[in-house]
């Protein structure tokens, strides 16, 4: 059982990325934006973030770098959530500090493999 | 007489009645003479004459009373031994003489013998004696020095006796002589009233003193040299005043120096004559048989030289020690245009041209007086007026004791060589011209400058006074230039021409020069205003460009000037004054062109900079547009695809067979239609060049499974067969593993789409460096016609209402394009009605190609 923040603003993405997880008996903390996603993580210091790359205000790299400065929140695994669109997106995703990404639209039969395979094993196997 | 001898008694009786006066003042008794002007007794008996003059103002400063004693010449002289009188006015000085009295140091004339001649007589030069009558003073010292010149020259006179110099100028007056000798005082001054003038023939030079018995008087004699040393020196002193009574000169007229030289050879003459005498009285008793026969030899010799020099081209002559001339030769006759007997003496001068007269006379007087080798170049003016230059040289002759006898010398007519050197020196200085002028009409291209620096340098180099430049607009002529402005003040205008009017108007209208050396007398010159500002000449020189004229130059001089004569030059001027002008016009019409394309191109620059800024604005709104599309429309979508995904999952609650079909159905569309965004989103980046790919390794063989596997459900479907046969050698590439992906999903797609039945067949394989893939299928093909339009964006084949399958028409475009971004190439082949096969070719390794863009 794994605690997993996403910062998204989408509500229907929010929705279906939660219900996914929750289906599957994960706990989940929604973050409608980067610094509200800030400071959730260093609050509740989850096991793992899904982070929204397009979000409103300060954009994904710019929370990921954010979270990757903070001691609390260093070592929490980000995983982008974008949709394929430019090229270089993905070294720019891994630079700001992400340990993987996955692309939108999410696919429901692969999506909560996606997510566990980034999870520290203790989490996962739980 | 009688009156002289009352005129003593009276002054003897004025002595013995004022003792005191006598006592105080020197009585000094004068001998007079009749030697006019000199001395003599005038018509009322009074004593008169230069030396009567001089002695009274020497007498009133130094207080003497004066005593005149009229006597015959000899008789005066005896009464001066004697002591009867006291000083004897105009005794010439000789050696004898000063053994019989005494004379004071400073003489008080030069004098010498003259001989004077009716012009008819036509006697100029000594050689004109020869064989003429000539008068003089019978037992004078002339008579004897003239017999000895005339036999020195080897001509012949017959000497005319006269009793005086009156005399002896009315026997040549009345035809009795040929010719007269007298003192040149005397002569000049009475010869008019003769009807006779003077010749070139000086001889004899003496110098006249007063004189006095030997040891008495020395006072009178200090007195007359203190005096004379006085006012010789000073112009204006009583000396000269008493000059200019009595002779024709205000300066007293000096011995000419050759005069003395003369005397000189005179007295060598006769030395020589006779040591010759003596030496052939010596001889004769010897070997009188010997000398005849080296006369005879002599003679020969002097017969073959006179031969020689007869017909020498170059002129030959021969002077005495003193620089007389004594012999010329034909040739010297023909280039100095004077017959020989006008040349001899110094009558030659007379041929020197008067420009190099004092000159060669200074030069050639002082290499005789030193006795040196003379040489000269000098212009002889010919009696027609021709000029002609010579090289002059003359060596002194000495006889065999080395003593100097005279000069022979030659001159070359040198001409020729002149005219040439005048002639380099000329084309030399009109070369210079014409570069200086090239310099400074090209220095510039301001055409303000360039027709400034061409007036100042033609006016320079052509030595006009005036120049003017116009330069024609059409039928006009505009005064560009003129110069210079203290000339050109005396016009009172210069107005504008016509083509055709004038010289510089006609110059222009027939492209050729027009020159006239007189304005006044030159019909074509029609406007007054050169003639009213004093102009003569006038050179009009029309400035030609190619075939055009376009403008003329004027140049003008106040005196009759013959421009023909440097036509060529004053052309050549013009021409290069008319490039000079065509360049600076030429680069002012560049400079306007310029400044109109400079102006243009600003224009249109600002136009394509508002242009580019619509572009670029129009491209960033695009790129906006793009990126909201991108994702505005994809975020809907996948909620739709991720719910229904969910959904079919059963994720929400189980669902019937009928909600699972349609859920499907919902997701396919949502799958196609993002699917289209993608399509539309890629080839708007390919089109805008951004869209990159990237280069990792992957696995080859694993791609083309995955792939496989997603499309085998549509292909079964359809019920047609999706084979493979991959290579054993196919593994890892360094490619885009999306974009290999996607090629083959697009041809893998399209061919199960356009195949009925038969199948579908992937194969790949690889060769050094690459690898190909190839997609077989048994569809409908393509007809040969649709084929260059296969990979053609937004073409759908088929299109109409025949249209009956999806898609945009944009994959296969793409495709071919990201095939080329990673380094390799799609073609198809296909056969209508029977199947197609498209072949994709990739690099093993694509990072080793430099990065792509489309572009």
């Amino acid at each position: 059982m794994a605690h997993i923040l996403i910062i998204e603003d989408n509500e229907n993405n929010l929705y279906l990325s939660t219900f996914i997880l929750e289906k599957h008996g994960h706990r989940v903390t929604p973050a409608r934006d980067g610094a509200e996603g800030i400071r959730l993580a260093e609050e509740l210091r989850p096991d793992l973030i899904l982070l929204d790359i397009q979000l409103p205000g300060m954009d994904g790299y710019a929370v990921a770098a954010n979270l990757r400065g903070r001691d609390i929140t260093a070592a929490i695994p980000i995983i982008a959530v974008t949709s394929y669109a430019m090229a270089g997106d993905r070294e720019r995703i891994l630079a700001a500090g992400c340990q993987g990404y996955i692309e939108k639209p999410i696919n429901p039969e692969t999506f909560l493999d996606q997510v566990l395979a980034h999870l520290p094993t203790d989490a996962s196997a739980a | 007489m009688k009156t002289l001898l009352r005129l003593c008694l009276l002054c003897l009786l004025a002595s013995l009645l004022w003792p005191s006066e006598a006592a105080a003042t020197r009585l000094v008794r004068v001998g007079v003479y009749q030697n006019e002007p000199k001395i003599f007794m005038d018509e009322n008996g009074q004593p008169a004459g230069l030396f009567i003059e001089l002695l009274e103002k020497i007498a009133a400063a130094e207080g003497w009373t004066l005593e005149y004693v009229p006597c015959e010449w000899e008789a005066c002289l005896q009464a001066l031994e004697s002591g009867q009188i006291d000083l004897m006015p105009d005794v010439a000085y000789s050696e004898e003489r000063d053994r019989r009295f005494d004379f004071h140091q400073t003489p008080v004339l030069e004098s010498w013998s003259r001989v004077y001649a009716a012009p008819q007589a036509g006697i100029t030069g000594l050689r004109d004696l020869d064989g003429k009558r000539v008068a003089v003073l019978e037992g004078s010292i002339q008579e004897q020095v003239f017999q000895q010149l005339m036999d020195g020259f080897g001509y012949r006179v017959t000497l005319v006796p006269a009793a005086s110099l009156t005399e002896a100028f009315e026997l040549a007056s009345g035809g009795q002589a040929d010719a007269a000798i007298a003192n040149h005082l005397f002569g000049d001054y009475f010869c008019a009233r003769y009807g006779l003038q003077k010749t070139t023939i000086d001889f004899n030079p003496v110098e006249l003193f007063y004189a006095t018995a030997q040891g008495r008087n020395a006072d009178l004699l200090e007195a007359i040299d203190r005096r004379l040393n006085e006012w010789i020196p000073v112009p204006g002193s009583p000396y000269y005043t008493t000059l200019g009574h009595w002779t024709d000169l205000a300066l007293q007229e000096r011995v000419p120096a050759y005069l003395w030289w003369l005397v000189g050879s005179l007295l060598g003459l006769l030395v020589l004559t006779l040591l010759a005498a003596i030496l052939f009285r010596r001889q004769r008793s010897g070997s009188l048989r010997e000398l005849l026969q080296a006369r005879a030899a002599l003679r020969q010799s002097e017969r073959r030289y006179e031969t020689l020099a007869n017909m020498s081209p170059v002129g030959i002559f021969r002077t005495d020690s003193s620089g007389v001339t004594t012999y010329v030769n034909p040739a010297w006759c023909a280039i100095s245009g004077l017959p020989a007997e006008k040349a001899l003496g110094y009558g030659w001068m007379d041929a020197v041209h008067p420009e190099d007269r004092p000159r060669l006379r200074r030069e050639w007087e002082d290499s005789t007086r030193r006795g040196v080798p003379a040489f000269s170049d000098y212009r002889f003016l010919r009696p027609e007026g021709t000029t002609a230059w010579v090289m002059g040289q003359a060596v002194p002759e000495t006889d065999a004791a080395g003593n100097l006898i005279g000069y022979i010398g030659t001159i070359t007519d040198i001409t020729e060589r002149k005219r040439t050197e005048d002639e380099i020196r000329r084309y030399v200085s009109e070369l210079e011209a014409l570069n200086t002028l090239g310099e400074n009409v090209n220095r510039s291209v301001s055409l303000e400058e360039v027709v400034s620096s061409a007036v100042s340098t033609l006016l320079e180099v052509t030595g006009t006074e005036v120049a003017f430049l116009f330069l024609r607009q059409g039928e006009r002529l505009i005064l560009a230039g003129s110069g210079p402005a203290e000339q050109v003040r005396r016009f009172e205008s210069i107005p504008e021409h016509k083509v055709g009017e004038c010289m510089c108007g006609l110059a222009v209208r027939e492209g050729r020069p027009m020159y006239t050396p007189d304005i006044f007398a030159d019909a074509r010159c029609t406007w007054e205003e050169c003639k009213k500002a004093g102009y003569r000449s006038f050179a009009a020189l029309p400035l030609l460009a190619g075939q055009d004229v376009i403008g003329v130059v004027g140049l003008a001089c106040s005196e009759e000037r013959d421009f023909e004569q440097q036509a060529e030059f004053l052309e050549t001027l013009a021409a290069q004054v008319a490039g000079g002008v065509r360049n600076a016009q030429l680069y002012a019409e560049i400079q306007r062109y310029a400044a109109e394309l400079e102006q243009k191109v600003a224009e249109r620059t600002r136009d394509l900079n508002l242009a580019l800024e619509k572009a670029q604005e129009a491209d960033r709104l695009k790129s906006a547009f793009l990126a909201t599309m991108s994702h505005e429309l994809r975020t809907p979508l996948n909620s739709i695809i991720g719910f229904t995904g969910v959904l079919l999952q059963g994720l929400a609650g189980p669902l019937n067979a009928e909600q699972t079909k349609q859920l499907n159905m919902i997701r396919d569309s949502a799958q196609h239609l993002l699917a289209l965004i993608n399509d539309v989103l890629d080839i708007s980046k390919i089109e805008a060049g951004q869209l990159e790919v990237r280069r990792d390794p992957f696995d080859l063989r694993a791609a083309i499974e995955n792939v496989l596997r997603m499309v085998t459900p549509a292909a079964q479907k359809k019920g047609l067969a999706l084979t493979a046969a991959i290579a054993s050698g196919v593994g890892t590439i360094v490619s885009d593993q999306r974009r290999v992906e996607q090629i083959l999903i697009n041809l893998l797609t399209n061919a199960v789409k356009f195949t009925e039945r038969g199948e579908v067949r992937l194969e790949c394989e690889t060769r050094p460096g690459w690898v190909t893939l190839r997609v077989r299928d048994t569809g409908s093909g393509i007809r040969p016609e649709n084929m260059e339009k296969l990979f053609r964006p937004f073409q759908q084949l088929e299109t109409g209402l025949a249209r009956h399958h999806e898609g945009t028409g944009l994959g296969l475009a793409i495709c071919k394009h990201l095939a080329s971004l990673l380094g390799g190439d799609i073609t198809a082949e296909s056969e209508w009605g029977k199947g197609s096969v498209f072949t994709v070719t990739l690099p093993l390794d694509a990072s080793r190609l430099e990065p792509t863009f489309t572009s």
